[in-house]
């Protein structure tokens, strides 16, 4: 009796993190894939240069395609994305339960609840930007492991798998660790990187993007209070069309506020270097995320996308954010524990919740599994067993689709992760049906009117069901199904052209696992703990 | 009534005829042995938005 009174309170917070979790992922557990926006998850997503930055396209989802096909050849890929998501929404409260310096398990819920339940990983789920959920829930277990080197490796992890991603635990990590550790910090932010940056590198001179994305991408106002007043209240996200209907609510600017005086005086309270500079942290997100809406901010943004390889990462400023979530819910959780009375705590469990119902059950209905059609299993096997050379290209010659098979909605060409071939997708990306430039140069010469065989495509992939045109005039007809037809090029199909050098991308994948593998055989095997107790004695 | 017999059996013989060769034309040809008429192809532009591009999203 008495050790199971000592053992359940330890079971309370994670038992509260899975819920919430559940309450929104749920309905997506089930069979079948969530395909929306910018998430595209396959049966078994192929290992091919692109997936490692070796393609012609700027390395956006390295090493994420390189991880998810690694694991797609042993897990179905539906499975990989449950565990992904649910993973996010589990531990990322849980890691900012941990980090609040407290016996109480209620105070603990409301550190979780305070970072679990926020507009950043609404907006972002039904984005479908999955890599940013798992960098958002490494923050604080990288916070929490800013003394072990091979902790705070693993701690990253999580967050390493896409550009945006690995800066944001990356500089986490280095901010936390303070000027003492820099010597640990910064080696490990630069290595683990290494297998998008490097590659980015090598892209860099396509790594250029078009200011107009600036505008088209800045923190956007979800109520009366203004665009930064949204970005305070972690939500704000260019997209309209992802924004739950309860941020519209005419209170919630008034419960930022009087949210964010609760936290700056909780953190006050917190006499603590790393929590000084996390919190100045978060204030420098919140300063990129409204730097497009402030004035002169725009410009500055646009040049520097325009003209320094790689500020595109820029470009979706809200994303940035993220690094405020954390102090935000520290702090509430801290003024919480000093006020000590447990009508307070109950109130700040519920209020998160209450202001934003509609993030759970799938965001209200908006996400659901689906189904590829069996046309897609079909392409993919003539694909993968025809010996006839050359890569695919996909029409409607766009980036995004909408499949009656997916309800309409709107997500990203499924092509490049279910083929097993190298596939070009059109860049361009419309917002308000205003075009903005890709930078794929093959895409750029494909849309010049440049023959296909030239450039080493030896296949035309239309698929159905979605708008957009398509021109199939002297094609040769391989498949045809009711969402898909193949075509095959005629004449002779040249090598696809050169992407960057393979050694350097070779190197820096080789490193950043090495430094992975050698955290955790640091961590499992007797060295590393007794490394750990002989420091402590002396 | 033989001239009669004969008219409608040259009709009818005609009609055979005719049937027969168009059947074997339409088999050799076969101008619609592409249709997929269990699984049809869907159509573009389903939405009836008359967009040639689907929009990434959309700012107010």
């Amino acid at each position: 009796m008495t050790a199971a009174v000592r053992w359940w309170p330890r079971l309370v917070v994670p038992g509260i993190c899975l819920g919430m979790a559940l309450l929104v992922l749920a309905p997506l557990l089930g069979h079948g894939f969530v395909l929306t926006y910018d998430m595209v998850f396959a049966p078994r997503q192929y290992l091919l240069p692109d997936s490692f930055g070796l393609g012609s396209a700027l390395p956006r989802s390295v090493p994420a395609d390189a991880v998810v096909g690694l694991l797609t050849t042993v897990v179905p890929g539906e499975v990989v994305q449950q565990a992904f998501l649910l993973g996010a929404l589990f531990l990322g409260p849980l890691g900012a339960a941990r980090l609040v310096p407290t016996e109480s398990v209620g105070v603990r819920v409301v550190a979780a609840v305070s970072y679990g339940w926020t507009a950043y990983l609404a907006e972002r789920l039904l984005m479908g930007h999955w890599p940013y959920l798992l960098a958002y829930a490494a923050l604080p277990w990288v916070v929490l492991a800013r003394k072990s080197a091979a902790k705070l490796v693993l701690a990253c992890v999580p967050g390493i798998l896409t550009p945006t991603g690995g800066i944001l635990v990356g500089v986490m990590a280095i901010v936390a660790g303070g000027p003492r550790r820099l010597r640990v910090t910064v080696p490990i932010a630069v290595v683990l990187n290494a297998p998008w940056w490097v590659p980015a590198l090598l892209h860099s001179g396509t790594a250029l993007s078009t200011e107009d994305g600036v505008a088209a991408f800045a923190a956007r106002e979800e109520s009366w209070g203004g665009p930064v007043m949204s970005l305070l209240g972690l939500g704000g996200i260019w997209n309209g069309e992802v924004v739950p209907d309860s941020r519209a609510n005419p209170l919630v600017p008034v419960l930022t506020l009087a949210t964010v005086a609760v936290a700056l005086l909780g953190l006050r309270q917190l006499r603590t270097s790393w929590a000084r500079r996390i919190t100045i942290l978060g204030a420098v997100g919140v300063f990129i995320a409204a730097l497009p809406t402030l004035p002169g901010g725009g410009p500055l943004l646009g040049w520097i996308v325009a003209h320094v390889p790689g500020g595109g990462l820029l470009r979706d400023s809200q994303k940035w954010v993220a690094w405020w979530a954390l102090p935000l819910a520290l702090g509430v959780a801290v003024a919480v524990d000093r006020l000590g009375r447990k009508a307070v705590v109950a109130a700040a469990i519920a209020i998160p919740v209450i202001a934003m119902p509609d993030f759970a059950f799938a965001g209200w209905g908006r996400l659901h599994s689906t189904q590829y059609p069996d046309d897609w299993y079909a392409v993919r096997d003539v694909l993968a067993h025809d010996q006839r050379p050359g890569d695919v290209v996909t029409q409607p010659f766009g980036t995004f689709r909408q499949f009656a098979w997916n309800r309409d909605r709107t997500q990203l060409d499924p092509a490049p992760r279910f083929l097993p071939r190298p596939t070009v997708i059109d860049d361009t990306l419309y917002v308000n049906g205003r075009p903005l430039r890709g930078e794929d140069p093959r895409a750029q010469r494909i849309r010049d009117g440049e023959p296909l065989g030239r450039l080493g495509i030896g296949w035309v992939l239309v698929e159905r069901g979605t708008p957009g045109q398509t021109d199939v005039d002297g094609l040769e007809p391989v498949y045809r199904g009711r969402w898909l037809d193949l075509y095959r090029v005629p004449g002779p199909i040249a090598a696809a052209p050169d992407g960057p050098a393979k050694t350097p991308i070779i190197v820096a994948f080789a490193a950043a696992g090495a430094m992975i593998l050698f955290s955790l055989l640091w961590l499992a095997l007797p060295t590393g703990r007794l490394t750990a107790l002989q420091s402590r004695r002396e | 009534m033989g001239k009669l017999i004969g008219v409608i059996a040259t009709v009818l013989v005609g009609v055979a005829a005719a049937t027969g060769v168009t059947f074997a034309v339409n088999k050799a040809a076969a101008p619609d042995k592409t249709v997929n008429l269990e699984n049809p192809a869907s159509p573009n532009n389903m939405s009836g938005n008359g967009s040639s591009s689907v929009n990434y999203g959309s700012t107010p």
